[in-house]
């Protein structure tokens, strides 16, 4: 619900996988083109992305542990009933954004610029005949952005490894078939003219290789069209997320016959353009992600920092929404408080003064302070706010550590606000 | 003329609450609600309560409760969470006016005579009751520990409950650590009552409660 550097507000609305994809198709048996010099290719005689492996996972315990880990609250396409409406992320947003919701007037026309962004996330709809269950199983784990036009990201959750394991064979059950052989091959050059020419830039990005350039796309509904381009991933991913050329390729022709709930729009291109275009995709060679930046917490300002200002700017623009007082939000403190999301009860109140000076509690069950230092002097809120930042700023999933990072889902919270937090507990947490 | 500075009052307290801003539920999580001109809610009353209590207005806090929940002194704490944000603020402002707040103060009928020790000792319950609803929340201990501290046969439970608290940097009430340094200071640990004052100031609007008696 707020502004940030990259993105601007986020909620709690998350984005398990992702929906669009596009093409893919054969595995490079050898060292692709450049990706500024890509001429015609041998790649494409294989049938599969990626090679599937075989992964132990119980599909009956994954189906359970998606109704545990609540991703009903988000996406659609679970298997399960979506979540009531009061607790349903997406839908609720866009109830807001629709004039569905009862609230008086001033506050939905306050809340709509914010949850705008957030009314949207990917359904799982079909994940199963396109998606390669290992990297479901390892995204489970170490989410990470995939989507750099969605605002909200897939959210860290407590998953054990058996449980990515059981939860990626249930929505991806056979990963064991490749299909038949795709002899076609592909024209590197010609692939990447086609995303250059057809519309993709609109919507896709492709990191580590030239920007595609945005060329017009078919003509679409403008509602739809923003669904689509926030959805879209980045096409750098597709080579490891997917899995059948054929369902790629079908999905290509028509998206809609795929996946019925797919933005995507229907472009037209022959075989020979969709072969081009997914090998380019699934072959080209990608430049390496950059390091990751670090981030460094700023000095804590002389100035005096009241809790009223912090309040304002932090905790109650953010950390609120998931860690408010049961008795004020008909019983449910947010994931972050009563529980959810997979998460156990934490007891932690970010909704006022005393109920921030309570803490959390810890694995024991024992109330643990947010201010207490660790042992290189930070406060562990502050720890906890820095640990996004690093979350984010890793490529990959790589930048998970012991402190899960807040807000969960969300962009990072400004340097400026964390050292507003920081200089606010040094003063002895004033009122 | 009594009943028309009550006409007035009851108005201008009205018209207060007409416009505050409250708290609410959407998307499964908390929102702040934008103010509507319309009859306060008791929501609204116990927020205005609450605001009331913060501010140091006891007497103003029991009337905000009583005007929703007159019978409150009977409510079962954690049946209702309204009703138990509603006891808390009561009992509360029992507390702080050492028990000089009562229903006839506040203007509501009442066959009741409230002396000051048996109020405070009622307060003390309704805290221990909301505080066996509410296990293991240091927001509530500290509330306890704060209407313990008021009665000369709790005062050593309230110290170790306070102390335990303070130890662990979990308490944020001001009141909760005035009550603290009162206790210690009274005990003969100045250095305790002291560090204790500082933490209330620094965490009070109003720092005078830190080394002042109480008020309605």
């Amino acid at each position: 619900m707020r502004s940030t550097h990259k993105r601007g507000p986020i909620l709690p609305g998350f984005a398990l996988f992702l929906f669009v994809i596009l093409f893919s198709l054969g595995c490079p048996p050898k060292p692709s083109p450049a990706k500024d010099d890509a001429g015609p290719s041998a790649v494409g005689d294989a049938a599969v992305v990626n090679t599937p492996v075989a992964t132990a996972g119980d599909a009956a315990r994954g189906k359970e542990l998606v109704a545990t880990f609540q991703c009903n609250r988000c996406h659609d396409g679970t298997g399960h009933e979506a979540a009531p409406q009061n607790k349903h992320c997406v839908h609720c947003h866009k109830d807001i954004m629709e004039d569905r919701f009862k609230a008086p007037a001033a506050s939905i026309t306050r809340w709509k610029p914010r949850v705008k962004e957030y009314a949207d996330a990917p359904s799982l709809e079909a994940m199963k005949m396109r998606f390669n269950r290992t990297w479901v199983e390892a995204y489970l784990q170490k989410p990470f952005d995939v989507r750099p036009n969605l605002h909200q990201y897939m959210p860290s959750l407590p998953i054990e490894p058996q449980q990515a394991k059981d939860i990626a064979a249930y929505l991806v059950p056979d990963d064991h078939g490749s299909g038949a052989p795709d002899l076609a091959k592909p024209d590197l050059g010609k692939g990447r003219q086609v995303l250059e020419t057809k519309g993709c830039g609109a919507c896709h990005s492709m990191t580590g290789v030239a920007a595609i350039p945005a060329s017009n796309p078919p003509s679409m509904d403008p509602r739809e069209f923003d669904r689509a381009h926030k959805l879209a991933p980045d096409l750098r991913y597709t080579r490891d997320r997917l899995r059948y050329v054929q369902t790629v390729k079908a999905f290509l022709r028509d998206p809609k016959a795929v996946k019925p709930d797919s933005p995507m729009p229907k472009i037209a291109l022959t075989d020979e353009e969709i072969t081009n275009v997914v090998g380019y995709i699934v072959s080209v060679e990608l430049s390496d992600l950059p390091p990751p930046k670090k981030a460094e917490r700023l000095p804590v300002l002389e100035r005096k920092v009241t809790f009223k200002e912090v309040d304002e700017k932090v905790f109650h623009r953010t950390c609120w929404h998931c860690h408010s007082e049961p008795d004020y939000a008909i019983g449910d403190g947010g994931p972050g408080n009563s529980g959810g999301l997979g998460f156990k009860p934490r007891g932690l109140n970010l909704s006022d003064y005393n109920g921030i000076a309570a803490g959390y509690l810890d694995d024991k069950g024992e109330r643990a302070g947010v201010f207490a230092k660790d042992k290189d002097g930070t406060p562990r809120l502050v720890r906890a706010m820095m640990a996004r930042h690093e979350e984010v700023n890793a490529p990959n999933g790589n930048g998970y550590g012991e402190v899960r990072g807040m807000p969960l889902g969300y962009d990072p919270l400004p340097l400026e606000e964390i050292q507003l937090v920081e200089t606010w507990i040094a003063q002895g947490r004033p009122r | 003329m009594k009943i028309l500075k009550v006409a007035v009052l009851a108005l201008a307290a009205f018209s207060a609450v007409a416009v505050s801003a409250n708290d609410a539920n959407a998307c499964g999580m908390s929102v702040r609600l934008d103010p509507t001109p319309q009859k306060p809610t008791p929501v609204q009353e116990i927020a205005k309560a609450e605001k009331s209590l913060e501010n140091g207005n006891n007497l103003a806090a029991a009337q905000a409760v009583l005007s929703s929940f007159p019978r409150i002194r009977n409510a079962q704490a954690g049946a209702n969470p309204l009703e138990t944000r509603a006891l808390r603020v009561f009992a509360l402002a029992v507390v702080r006016s050492d028990g000089q707040v009562n229903e006839k103060k506040a203007g509501v009928f009442s066959n009741a005579e409230w002396t000051t020790n048996a109020n405070l000792e009622w307060a003390a319950q309704a805290m221990r009751e909301i505080d066996a609803k509410r296990p293991n929340d240091p927001t509530v201990q500290a509330d306890l520990g704060e209407a313990l501290s008021k009665l000369p046969a709790n005062k050593a439970e309230a110290m170790t409950l306070l102390s335990k608290l303070a130890e662990k940097d979990l308490m944020g009430s001001p009141h909760a650590y005035a009550a603290l340094a009162k206790m210690k200071g009274e005990k003969g640990d100045t250095a305790g009552a002291l560090a204790a004052i500082k933490k209330c100031e620094e965490m009070s609007k109003n720092s005078t409660i830190c080394r002042t008696p109480a008020k309605a």
